[in-house]
C-alpha cells in the first residue's frame, strides 16, 4: 500500500497542472442522435383481414447483446399495404428516425429483397422531390405459398437512376448501407 | 535591412583589410565520419573571394593568402551534400570537415548529442542530412529510404512508419527530443510532424530504446531540428515542390541565425494537394491541405549552460478517397468486385470532403543543459496538445459534426545526467508523463477509445565502456504505468465506468560494437522490452468503419514480453564498395492483435465480422540489406533490399500486415562541374515489391495483391544564380505508369496507386 502512496502523490502533483484544462470526469453521456436500434415493418390487407408486424430490435446498438426479430407469416397470393418505421429506442423517450429519411429522400433508398422459395412483388408508393422511390410505403403482393428469406437494406446515396433501382433492384444502387437486416419469410 | 546592413559592414571590413597582410593559409581534411575514409576531389570555395582549394589523394586541402575577416565557405564532394560554413579568420587555421559521403547510411547513424560538437578553432564537424529529394512527402515515405522500415498507408495522403514490421503503439517517434503523444493506436492515424523542422532523422531499429521509453517494441524515430550554425549572418532555405499528380503545391522556408547572446531558427511550410490519379482514374477526395510551422530559441551561457525553448504547429486536414467509405460487408464486397470505385468523378478537384481528418498537434518544450567538464545534466519540461477530427458521410447533414473528436493533451518532466569517467560513460534518467485524452461532446456517436488518463514514471541508466576496438553497453529501464479509464458500460442504460489499472515494465538491453579488422565492424545488441497493453487494446469498443469490422478489446491482456537480438555488420571492400547487412529476430510472448471470430455480429446494418484483441506467440525475422558500389569515378550503384516473416506459432500461420519482402536499386551518374551546373547527378531508381505471402487467414478479405514493379528517374543539380546557391530537381516518379496495389495500403480493397507523376524541386539557399 505504502509503495502505491508514493506515485499517488506524483499522480496528483500532475494530475494538479493537467485538470486546469482537462474535464475527463464530467462527460455527458453521448447522445447518439443518429443510431438506429429499431426497425418495425406494419403490414396490412386493405380490407384489415391480416395486420401483422415484423420487427428487428438491437436496443444496445452493435456488439453487445444479439437483436430481438420477429417475423410473423403471411398469407399467400395477398396485397398488403406496408409501412415502415425506424426508431432509436435506446433513450426514453425513442427517437423517431423515420421523418428523417423521408425529409433527406433523394438520399435514401429502401430495397426489399425476397429469396428463397417465397416471392413477394413491391411496388413503392412514397417518392422524393425528383420523383424517385424512397419506399417506407409500399404494396407487397405476396406468391404462391413457400418459405424463403426477406432482406430489407436501406442505402444512403444510392445511384436512384442506375438502371433497375427505381424498380427495387438493389443491384446497381450503389451508395452505403445504412441498414441491412434479414427476415425469415413464410407464405402460407 | 539588417542583412543589408550586416553584408555593407562585411564589405568595408573586407575594403579595409585589403591593404593588410593577406599571408592567412586555411588547411584541413574533408572526411567521411562514418569510415574515417578522406575524400579526394572535395572542394572548398570561399564565397566572398572566390578563392578555392581542392582536397589530394589523402583528403588534405589548402588555401593560401587569404586576408583577415568573415568568410562563408561552401564545400562539395560528389555524391554529398553541399556544406556550408561560417569562419572568421584573424589568423592561419586548420579546419577539419566531415561530409556524409551518402546519406543513405542513416541506418548506421549512432545518435550524437549535438553538444559534443567542438567549436574550437581547429575543428568543425558538419552534419546535416538533406531531405531535398522528399520534400512536400509526408515523415513516412521518407523513412521509406531505409531499409526495413516500410509504410502502412489509408491513400497516400495518410501513412505511417513500419520498423521490423512493427508499428502503430509499438514504434515511439521522438519529436525534437519529445516523445511524440498523438493517437498512435489507429493505422490511419499518421504521424503529426513536419519533415521540414527535421534537419536530420534518425531511425534506431529495435532494441536500444533504454533512454526513450518502454513501449518500442519495432523502434524509434529521432527527428532533430540540429545546432544552428555559427554564422552571425541570417542564413537559410527556401524552397518550392510542384508534384503533377494530384497537383501538390507544397513551399517552405527555414531561417537561423547565431547571434551573440542567443540563436534562433524558424521553418514554415504549407502544402495544398487535389484529388490524385491512378492509371485509370481520379482518386475522388483524396486532397490534402497542410500547414507545419516551428520555432527556436537557443541561449547559451558561456559555453557551460543552455536554454532551448522549442515550438512546433503542425495542421493537417486530409481527405479519404470517398469510394473507400462503406456501410457494411456487402458494400464492401461490392466495392472489392468494382472496376473503379464508386463516387469516382471524372475529372480533378481540389474539393475535400468527407471522409476526412482534421489534425491540429502544438509542441512546447523547453530544455536546460549544464555541461561541467565530465558531466551533462539535462532537464526537459514539455507540453503537447493533439486534437483530432475525423469526419465520416453521416446522414442528417451531419457530415460536418466530427464522428471521432479527440482532445489528447500530455506533459512531460525529463531529468538526466551523463556522467564521464576515464573512459567510461554512465548516462541515467528519470523520467514522467501524463496524458490525458478526452472525447469532445457532440459527435452524438459512441467513441471508439474512452476517456482515459494516463500516467508514466520511468527510471534508466545505461552504461558505456570502450576497449581498444570494442564498445560494451548496457541498460536498464523501469516504467510505472497508471491507466484511469473512463468507458461505457455495454448494458443499457449506459453509464460512465471508472477503472483503473497499474502496470509495472522492465527493459533491459546490451550491445557490442566491435571492430574485427579495419575495415570490418560488428554491431550485435540484445534486448529484452516488456510493454503494457495500450487503452485501445483493452477497450475499444464498437464498429470500426474502415475495416467494416466490430472491434472489442480484452481488459484482461496481460504485458507483452519480447527479446530482440540484431546482428548488424559493415564492411568496407574497398572504399568504393561498402556492405552492410542486419540480421534480427524477435520473440514476443503474449503478442496482442487483432483476433477474427468464428461468428458473425448481427447488427441493424448487417452481420459484421468480429475482432477481439488476443494474445498469442509470435517471432518475427528477417534482414536489412545495403550496398553501395563506386564501380567508376562518376558512376554509383546502390543496393537495399528488406526480408522479413512474422509466424503466429499459436496458429501456426503467418502474421498478417507484415512488410512485404522489397528490394530497391539505384544506379546514379555524377559529374562535379558540367558547364555552370555543379553536382549534377542523373539517378535511375528501381523498386521491386513482392507479394506478400501471408496466406489462408481470415483476417483478410481480400487475398494479397500482386508485387509490383516501379520505375522513378530523377535528375539534380546545383547552380549559382542571383548570387544565391540554388538546387534543382526533376523526378519522375511511377514512370511506367503502373496499376498496381500495396498490400499494406487500406485502399487496396477499393482502389489502384497512384499513377505517373512529374516532381519539380526548386531549393534556394540564402
Amino acid at each position: 500500500m505504502k509503495s502505491q502512496f508514493k506515485y499517488r502523490t506524483f499522480i496528483y502533483l500532475f494530475g494538479a497542472i493537467a485538470s486546469l484544462l482537462s474535464c475527463a470526469d464530467d462527460t455527458p453521456i453521448v447522445n447518439e442522435s443518429e443510431l438506429i436500434t429499431s426497425m418495425y415493418m406494419v403490414m396490412e390487407t386493405p380490407n384489415g383481414s391480416d395486420s401483422v408486424v415484423f420487427s428487428f430490435k438491437d436496443l444496445d446498438g452493435d456488439g453487445g447483446n444479439p437483436p430481438v426479430i420477429f417475423a410473423p407469416k403471411l398469407k399467400s397470393n395477398t396485397l398488403y399495404q406496408t409501412s415502415l418505421r425506424l426508431l432509436n429506442e435506446s433513450v426514453s423517450p425513442p427517437i423517431e428516425i423515420t421523418d428523417e429519411i423521408v425529409s433527406e429522400g433523394t438520399d435514401h433508398q429502401f430495397f426489399y429483397t425476397p429469396s428463397g422459395q417465397a416471392n413477394l412483388q413491391i411496388s413503392y408508393l412514397d417518392f422524393d422531390s425528383l420523383g424517385y422511390p424512397i419506399g417506407t410505403k409500399t404494396n407487397i403482393l405476396t406468391g404462391n405459398a413457400g418459405s424463403g428469406l426477406l432482406k430489407i437494406s436501406l442505402k444512403h446515396l444510392p445511384e436512384k437512376k442506375a438502371s433497375g433501382v427505381q424498380n427495387g433492384n438493389i443491384t446497381n444502387s450503389g451508395g452505403e448501407t445504412d441498414i441491412e437486416l434479414t427476415f425469415d419469410l413464410v407464405l402460407e | 535591412m539588417k542583412v543589408v546592413l550586416s553584408i555593407l559592414l562585411n564589405l568595408s571590413v573586407l575594403y579595409f583589410i585589403k591593404a593588410q597582410d593577406c599571408t592567412i593559409q586555411l588547411s584541413g581534411k574533408i572526411s567521411d565520419p562514418h569510415h574515417e575514409l578522406s575524400l579526394e576531389f572535395a572542394s572548398v570555395y570561399i564565397e566572398e573571394t572566390g578563392q578555392y582549394g581542392e582536397t589530394d589523394s589523402s583528403g588534405n586541402y589548402q588555401i593560401h593568402q587569404i586576408c583577415p575577416g568573415d568568410y562563408h565557405l561552401t564545400i562539395r564532394h560528389i555524391g554529398c551534400e553541399t556544406k556550408s560554413l561560417f569562419l572568421r579568420l584573424t589568423e592561419s587555421k586548420i579546419v577539419n570537415i566531415e561530409m556524409e559521403h551518402h546519406a543513405y547510411y542513416l541506418q548506421s547513424v549512432t545518435v550524437e548529442d549535438h553538444k559534443n560538437r567542438n567549436e574550437s578553432s581547429t575543428q568543425n564537424t558538419l552534419k546535416t542530412i538533406e531531405l531535398f529529394k522528399d520534400s512536400g512527402k509526408p515523415l513516412s515515405s521518407i523513412l521509406e529510404n531505409i531499409s526495413g522500415v516500410y509504410s502502412i498507408k489509408n491513400g497516400s495522403g495518410i501513412s505511417k512508419p513500419v520498423i521490423h514490421g512493427l508499428t502503430g503503439n509499438r514504434v515511439s517517434i521522438l519529436n525534437n527530443g519529445v516523445l511524440q503523444a498523438g493517437q498512435q493506436w489507429g493505422a490511419d492515424h499518421a504521424p503529426e510532424i513536419d519533415p521540414l523542422s527535421a534537419q536530420q532523422i534518425t531511425v534506431i531499429k529495435g532494441v536500444d530504446a533504454i533512454p526513450y521509453g518502454g513501449n518500442s517494441l519495432g523502434g524509434i524515430i529521432l527527428t532533430e531540428s540540429g545546432p544552428v550554425d555559427r554564422d552571425p549572418h541570417i542564413h537559410g532555405s527556401t524552397l518550392v515542390h510542384y508534384q503533377s499528380n494530384g497537383q501538390l503545391v507544397y513551399s517552405g522556408i527555414r531561417m537561423e541565425q547565431a547571434r551573440v547572446k542567443y540563436d534562433w531558427r524558424i521553418t514554415g511550410s504549407v502544402k495544398i494537394s487535389g484529388d490524385h490519379k491512378s492509371p485509370d482514374y481520379y482518386l475522388t477526395n483524396t486532397g490534402n491541405r497542410e500547414l507545419g510551422s516551428s520555432a527556436e530559441w537557443i541561449r547559451n551561457i558561456h559555453n557551460v549552460k543552455q536554454h532551448k525553448i522549442y515550438y512546433s504547429f503542425f495542421y493537417s486536414e486530409p481527405g479519404i478517397l470517398r469510394g473507400s467509405h462503406i456501410g457494411n460487408l456487402t458494400d464492401l464486397e461490392t466495392a472489392i468486385r468494382a472496376e473503379t470505385p464508386f463516387f469516382t468523378k471524372d475529372h480533378f478537384s481540389y474539393r475535400i470532403e468527407s471522409p476526412r481528418q482534421q489534425i491540429e498537434h502544438h509542441l512546447l518544450k523547453w530544455n536546460y543543459q549544464q555541461n561541467d567538464s565530465n558531466k551533462l545534466l539535462e532537464i526537459q519540461a514539455s507540453s503537447q496538445l493533439n486534437h483530432r477530427k475525423e469526419f465520416d458521410v453521416r446522414r442528417g447533414s451531419r457530415s460536418d459534426i466530427p464522428a471521432l473528436d479527440l482532445l489528447l493533451q500530455s506533459y512531460s518532466l525529463d531529468i538526466k545526467q551523463r556522467y564521464l569517467f576515464t573512459k567510461d560513460v554512465l548516462y541515467y534518467g528519470l523520467q514522467s508523463k501524463f496524458n490525458v485524452n478526452h472525447n469532445q461532446a457532440g459527435t452524438g456517436i459512441l467513441p471508439l477509445i474512452p476517456d482515459y488518463n494516463l500516467f508514466n514514471a520511468a527510471a534508466f541508466a545505461n552504461w558505456k565502456h570502450p576497449w581498444s576496438n570494442t564498445i560494451l553497453e548496457l541498460g536498464a529501464r523501469y516504467d510505472l504505468i497508471h491507466q484511469q479509464a473512463h468507458p461505457y458500460s455495454i448494458s443499457l442504460p449506459r453509464t460512465i465506468l471508472n477503472e483503473a489499472a497499474t502496470y509495472h515494465n522492465v527493459s533491459t538491453a546490451i550491445g557490442i560494437r566491435k571492430k574485427m579488422l579495419e575495415t570490418w565492424e560488428i554491431r550485435l545488441n540484445i534486448g529484452y522490452t516488456k510493454r503494457s497493453p495500450e487503452i485501445n487494446e483493452r477497450y475499444s469498443f464498437g464498429l470500426h468503419q474502415a475495416v467494416a469490422g466490430i472491434e472489442e478489446g480484452t481488459r484482461s491482456l496481460v504485458a507483452e514480453n519480447s527479446l530482440k537480438a540484431i546482428l548488424t555488420q559493415s564492411i568496407n571492400v574497398t572504399e568504393h564498395f561498402n556492405l552492410e547487412w542486419s540480421s534480427y529476430s524477435q520473440y514476443i510472448q503474449d503478442f496482442i492483435f487483432l483476433e477474427p471470430q468464428q461468428e458473425l455480429r448481427l447488427t441493424i446494418r448487417g452481420a459484421f465480422p468480429l475482432f477481439i484483441y488476443k494474445q498469442t506467440n509470435a517471432v518475427i525475422s528477417g534482414m536489412d540489406f545495403l550496398g553501395r558500389c563506386e564501380f567508376a569515378r562518376n558512376w554509383q550503384l546502390h543496393v537495399q533490399a528488406a526480408i522479413l516473416k512474422g509466424v503466429d506459432l499459436n496458429q501456426k500461420n503467418s502474421l498478417v500486415a507484415m512488410p512485404p519482402n522489397n528490394i530497391s536499386t539505384s544506379l546514379s551518374y555524377q559529374l562535379i562541374d558540367f558547364w555552370k551546373l555543379k553536382n549534377l547527378k542523373i539517378v535511375v531508381q528501381a523498386k521491386q515489391v513482392f507479394k506478400s505471402n501471408v496466406k489462408g487467414n481470415r483476417q483478410e478479405f481480400l487475398p494479397a495483391p500482386e508485387g509490383y514493379f516501379l520505375l522513378n528517374p530523377s535528375i539534380e543539380t546545383e547552380f549559382k544564380g542571383f548570387s544565391k546557391n540554388f538546387k534543382l530537381q526533376l523526378l519522375i516518379e511511377n514512370a511506367l505508369n503502373t496499376s498496381y496495389r500495396d498490400y499494406l495500403n487500406r485502399l487496396r480493397y477499393f482502389a489502384d496507386e497512384e499513377g505517373l507523376s512529374l516532381n519539380f524541386n526548386l531549393k534556394m539557399n540564402f
